[in-house]
């Protein structure tokens, strides 16, 4: 019954520390590798090299047709994109009162994309949508074109705001 | 700019916008309007877009501070301001008390979405939802929803305030609120203005 040893005695044990070694605490020699080894690994190591290249340029080729399907998407009008957005933007921020929230709506981000393309020609399809439809394109105004039509104490009136934004468009001569 | 749609109109966009109203009891109060949305509605006024931006868009009572454009708004911020300009006082109750007004703050992830005030007989919530109509609603939770930035929801209820009737009284803010009511109430009488 002496012999008969528990795991945690086995564990703590002498023999339990020299399990895998060779009955000594020396390290291990490392292993030496032969030339024709050495030559093998190379060519391994090219051929992922060559691998990753292939993947790269399948995704750069994947990327190029996603691009080109995108820019036939926007082949349309301008004044389409934008009333199409726009449309949009107003129909589901309709009833939030926070701007943030408005502001961070994809249709809002879209239209801001669009003035980054043709800057003018967004601030002229603004103003339209201004007159026409009384849409909240204040904010977006006074950041693409740096004026401020509008006198201190109108600041938060909306139809105000519209009035001096016309009357800067036809002053600019832009509507 | 002011819009008499159906309510049938409004109520379609409105569930979809708020999914919470659609099992909620709600009814229209005023036609859509532009021309001021739920912060102002909270401080009974109907003449401007409340926001405390420094920009001309919005207008903000003069001596509180404002944040730049695009800036999260936190609670603290329209707490202050209701507190001081109009004597609210932080409470934790949402029930009606008699003798009390309160209005509630929601916000999400980015800080404050929406004001509602409680009717003054406590017959609900007074909610003007953004540039569209004023509702009366009965629960606060009626227009919660996902508090996450890009949800487009209100959120959920951060703060309550409450002040006293006299108060708002002496703020003229119940001349003021009895006066949009009246006007509502003019409008839901003589305009053929379809509420069914």
């Amino acid at each position: 019954m002496e012999d008969v040893m528990t795991i945690g005695q086995w564990l703590r044990s002498p023999r339990a520390r020299r399990w895998g070694t060779d009955g000594d605490d020396r390290p291990m020699p490392k292993k030496r590798v032969a030339p024709w080894d050495q030559q093998t690994r190379k060519l391994t190591a090219r051929a992922v090299r060559r691998e990753r290249i292939r993947q790269w340029a399948l995704k750069a080729q994947l990327e190029d047709v996603l691009v080109q399907r995108l820019v036939r998407v926007d082949d349309r009008p301008l004044e389409e994109r934008f009333k199409e957005q726009a449309d949009k933007w107003q129909r589901e921020t309709q009833h939030l009162s926070s701007p943030l929230q408005r502001m961070l709506h994809a249709s809002y981000q879209a239209i801001l994309g669009m003035a980054a393309e043709r800057k003018q020609d967004v601030i002229r399809l603004m103003l339209r949508d201004l007159q026409s439809n009384k849409r909240d394109w204040t904010l977006t105004l006074s950041y693409l074109t740096q004026a401020n039509p509008v006198s201190a104490k109108d600041y938060g009136r909306t139809d105000k705001l519209i009035d001096a934004w016309l009357s800067w468009g036809r002053e600019q001569k832009i509507i | 700019m002011i819009v008499f749609r159906s309510a049938a109109e409004a109520r379609n966009q409105l569930h979809q916008e708020i999914p919470n109203l659609v099992t909620a009891n709600w009814r229209l109060k005023s036609p859509l309007d532009t021309g001021y949305q739920c912060i102002a509605w909270a401080a009974s006024r109907t003449d401007r877009v409340w926001w405390p931006w420094d920009h001309p868009r919005f207008y903000w009572p003069p001596g509180f501070p404002k944040f730049q454009l695009l800036a999260p708004v936190p609670v603290s911020s329209f707490v202050e301001m209701f507190e001081q300009r109009f004597g609210y006082r932080k409470c934790q109750s949402n029930a009606f008390e008699f003798g009390f007004q309160k209005v509630a703050i929601y916000a999400n992830d980015l800080g404050v979405t929406h004001m509602a005030r409680q009717h003054f007989w406590g017959r609900g919530w007074l909610s003007k939802l953004g540039e569209e109509e004023d509702i009366l609603h009965l629960k606060l939770a009626d227009i919660q929803g996902d508090p996450s930035p890009n949800a487009g929801q209100y959120g959920e209820v951060a703060q309550i305030l409450k002040r006293s009737w006299w108060t708002a009284i002496v703020r003229l803010c119940l001349f003021r609120s009895s006066w949009a009511a009246f006007k509502f109430w003019v409008y839901r009488r003589v305009i053929p203005w379809d509420l069914k």
